[in-house]
């Protein structure tokens, strides 16, 4: 076969496998970019070739590596480009004096140690052209990388930015990675002259071209960024320079003697942090880098990594040492600097953690090794899994040493909308409202603040807005980006805040504006942890699913552990008359307290609780029903019409009564066909043709009463009031 | 408060300088350390002796190392044939996945396995092999369970890319 097509099927299975492989991590709640090093891993020989060798080596054949190689060599200059564009010296803000100091001593233990463990793993692991210095140089430096690219993605997707842990993590990790960097930069010249003697012409010739790029080569990008401006636009001719100028500087630092991935970290370094031109480049950028190029380079690491050379137990025994070295090194060294920093117990662990963090920049650096035969193919592998197990472990680590609700506690920009001020009431009812599209929800917040209304107890409406970063490594998903976006939606949900009537009800309106990378967990999580009484979210037609709670809404419903309700919207603004259709199960039940709340806030509503009989059903409400009626203030029953008629079929007898009324609010129960099954068919046939809009109710705790203070403030004075409910 | 003071810096510099004086101290002592001699590589076997079903082909072994821990493989290629000279032995390919593992001791090196890769023989066979290395020749016996006694043999390393690579940039 000719070797382009090869190639191409190669780049199939690759870049099939690496989406497949990264989704499953992604739902392990780990970052994509494992699941794509695990998936080039497994077409290595560590599976692939164990499970089906014949297979294997025809989909690989060892004539297309150079080709691969290319390829990969390709994506990594681009790749480096981009994590050198992202670097902004904004990330550097947060407590730079303590950053610097714990950065560098937690590069300095785990270098320290391993160039320890390089005296037990040099005579057994490496050979005789490999020169001692070389090899306890690169080992220290691969023990001390924290990568910043993946640790930056971590933190956005916790939601961590605005806190101090993630200023001073993310602080951290750039000063960690420029360091890093040049500490392999330094391995790589005295591994190409095998002396620390040799290696000082390629050093100070370094050093000249990073003083280059930082004053002539800064000055000439600048030049591009003041043509951008001028234009409005990153055109394909400025597009063309910036290339070639990534290109020339990988090349520039090959023949100086360190690696071509340093020049186009440099120059990616070295631009100009112009907001528009940065975001237009890392987009035109990085689609294509990281669609195709990486998972390349992912495929041939894997192909260089074969777990089963370790064979021996005592490699395994070798395998857990340098994973101990590792994780011990980092975690020790951050933990101990930022303890002398006067950082508390809590916060300094959890940093040792994150600063764990290795990622695809120990991979970089792993090949680069190899590829100079510095590290054995062992050696190779064991730092691989290293590189995976501190990754993999970082996320849950830091879920376990501070837990989501205590960094928020750390908040250093306070999100102003949730700020309550302290001598204000704390609300003891909640609505949690997912709004996906701010400008087309607005009348689910109008029907959110009216449930909530000002006349109950203290109530709050939080619409939530999560903006799901599907990618790892997409320039939005960066902290800047990322909060650049929060701020952005922020602004379009005031703007529909600001349009709510009646004007008091926008005060109880409190914004929660999060990165998620799965909004139904995301949302059953804030609903616990804000203390959300009722989920009140938007109906849309779901886009793999015909049922009307199928979807997004399905996901929810299924996962969130408070009551849920979904509004249909058919577009009414008035809400003055109320229909609730009702046959006695606890969905219904919460559809008539969600009702009862409406009209207690609103005193021109009007209630109409339907029950639909057939001929030989009995026509009497329960007496829990009664009791509640009973209980209720006067001028609520007034408004209360109930009524029972007789029918076959209950289902178009709702839709007829559904004509007159505003809204229509039901229980997700079989009698109004619409319902959740978890096998077979979904029913909602009421949603189809309901003419009013509808809100469709499911009670998940039967202990939440959304009428607790209406019964319980009117307690003393039911006795003396009649009820006008005699069915 | 300010980090950037003099009890900070004295922190650091004494730091650093810990670092430095342990590499040093390291390094001096690692270079006193004896790493194998490197023996990667793949090796053309001239062999007298050699069961029947193997006399029309040459026998190739890749040695793979990673210090003192051998893998490699054993191959038949048609002697008229000039192989391709592609992978050096640093590049594991799925295409020659080792079947063969052992150790380097006291210079010499022993690789036991199975190998199912000669098709003229039969489908599998256990090989011994035990070797001095020499420079670039391997001086050694080869036990192959269908051939009765241990058969004496050497062999000559070729030049990998990375060795040519090497030579053309010094």
């Amino acid at each position: 076969m000719h070797a382009v097509i090869q190639v191409l099927i190669e780049v199939l299975i690759v870049i099939g496998l690496s989406r497949l492989v990264g989704l499953g991590f992604r739902w392990l709640k780990q970052p994509l970019v494992i699941g794509e090093i695990v998936a080039g891993i497994m077409l290595g020989p560590s599976l692939l070739g164990l499970v089906a060798p014949d297979l294997a080596a025809s989909l690989f054949p060892v004539e297309t590596e150079p080709y691969l190689f290319v390829l990969s060599q390709v994506g990594l200059i681009f790749f480096m480009f981009l994590i050198g564009l992202e670097l902004d010296p904004k990330y550097l803000k947060g407590n730079l004096d303590i950053a610097i100091l714990t950065s560098h001593v937690s590069i300095l233990t785990p270098f320290s140690l391993g160039s320890l463990l390089a005296l037990l793993l040099y005579p057994l692991l490496s050979n005789a052209s490999v020169s001692f210095t070389a090899f306890a140089l690169f080992l220290g430096a691969a023990m001390s990388i924290t990568a910043f690219p993946v640790l930056a993605r971590i933190i956005t997707e916790n939601n961590l930015q605005g806190t101090r842990l993630g200023t001073l993590a993310l602080t951290c990790a750039a000063v960690d990675d420029v360091t890093a960097w040049c500490l392999l930069a330094l391995a790589i010249a005295v591994t190409r002259t095998n002396s620390m003697a040799g290696a000082v012409p390629t050093i100070l010739e370094s050093l000249l071209y990073i003083v280059f790029m930082m004053t002539v080569g800064r000055w000439l990008l600048k030049q591009l960024a003041t043509h951008y401006e001028r234009k409005g636009r990153l055109s394909q001719f400025l597009l063309a320079w910036i290339y070639m100028a990534v290109v020339a500087s990988a090349l520039i630092t090959e023949l100086i003697g360190i690696h071509l991935i340093f020049g186009a970290f440099l120059l990616g370094a070295a631009m100009p942090k112009n907001a528009g031109l940065v975001r237009e480049l890392a987009e035109k950028t990085e689609d294509f880098v990281l669609i195709f190029l990486l998972p390349v380079f992912f495929a041939y690491s894997g192909l260089r990594t074969e777990i089963g050379l370790l064979n021996r137990p005592e490699l395994w025994l070798l395998c857990l040492a340098v994973l101990a070295v590792a994780i011990i090194g980092k975690y020790v060294g951050t933990y101990l600097a930022a303890r002398v920093c006067g950082i508390d117990n809590r916060e300094a662990s959890a940093l040792g953690w994150l600063m764990n963090t290795r990622g695809l920049t120990e991979l970089i650096v792993l090949n680069i090794g190899l590829s100079l035969g510095t590290i054995s193919p062992l050696l190779f592998t064991m730092l691989v899994i290293m590189a995976l197990v501190t990754t993999f472990m970082t996320s849950p680590l830091l879920e376990w040493t501070y837990p989501k609700e205590l960094i928020r506690l750390d908040v250093i920009k306070a999100e102003p909308a949730i700020a309550i001020p302290t001598e204000a009431v704390q609300p003891t009812y909640r609505i949690l409202v997912p709004v996906a599209n701010p400008s087309t929800q607005k009348g689910l917040l109008q029907v959110a603040a009216a449930i909530a209304g000002k006349k109950l107890q203290p109530a709050i409406v939080h619409p939530l807005s999560l903006i799901e970063l599907e990618e790892d490594y997409l320039f939005q998903s960066t902290p800047l980006e990322a909060d650049r976006l929060i701020q952005q939606r922020r602004s379009r949900l005031e703007e529909v805040i600001q349009s709510l009537e009646p004007p008091e009800t926008r005060e109880l309106v409190h914004p929660i504006i999060r990165i998620s990378n799965n909004v139904a967990r995301e949302t059953a999580e804030i609903a616990k942890l804000e203390q959300a009484d009722l989920i009140l979210l938007g109906w849309h037609r779901p886009a793999f699913s015909t049922n009307r709670l199928g979807g997004r809404v399905g996901q929810i419903l299924t996962q969130a552990s408070v009551d849920v309700a979904v509004f249909v919207d058919r577009g009414r603004e008035r809400l003055e008359s109320i229909l609730v259709p009702y046959s006695a199960n606890v969905h219904d039940d919460l559809a008539l307290e969600i009702a009862v709340r409406l009209l207690v806030n609103r005193d021109f509503c009007y209630l109409n609780v339907l029950r639909v009989v057939q001929e030989s059903q009995i026509k009497d409400f329960s007496y829990e029903f009664r009791n509640v009626m009973e209980r209720l203030p006067k001028q609520v029953r007034d408004r209360i019409d109930i009524q029972v008629i007789e029918a076959t079929e209950p289902i178009p007898a709702v839709v007829q009564a559904s004509q007159t009324v505003d809204l229509t609010i039901v229980g997700t129960s079989r009698a109004w066909g619409i319902e959740r099954q978890t096998l077979g068919n979904y029913t909602d046939a009421l949603a189809i043709d309901c003419h009013s809009s509808l809100l469709i109710t499911r009670r998940y705790s039967q202990v939440t009463s959304h009428l607790a203070s209406v019964l319980e403030t009117n307690d003393s004075n039911t006795n003396d009031q009649t009820t006008k409910f005699s069915i | 408060m300010s980090h950037f003071n003099f009890k900070s810096f004295t922190f650091y510099g004494l730091a650093i300088g810990f670092v430095v004086l342990l590499f040093k101290v390291v390094t001096t002592y690692g270079h006193n350390l004896k790493a194998p001699p490197p023996i990667q590589g793949r090796y053309r076997i001239t062999a007298q002796n050699l069961p029947k079903c193997l006399e029309s082909d040459e026998l190739l072994l890749t040695v793979q190392q990673s210090g003192i821990y051998l893998n490699g493989s054993l191959l038949t290629a048609d002697k008229n044939v000039e192989l391709s000279n592609v992978t050096s032995a640093s590049q594991t390919s799925v295409q020659e996945k080792p079947s063969l593992f052992g150790l380097w001791q006291n210079q010499q090196f022993t690789l036991s396995g199975t190998t199912n890769k000669f098709s003229s023989c039969e489908r599998k066979i256990n090989v011994r092999i035990q070797a001095f290395v020499k420079g670039e020749t391997l001086n050694g016996k080869m036990t192959l369970t269908s051939a009765a006694q241990p058969i004496k043999f050497t062999a000559e390393r070729e030049a990998t890319e990375r060795d040519k690579e090497k030579s053309s940039s010094h």
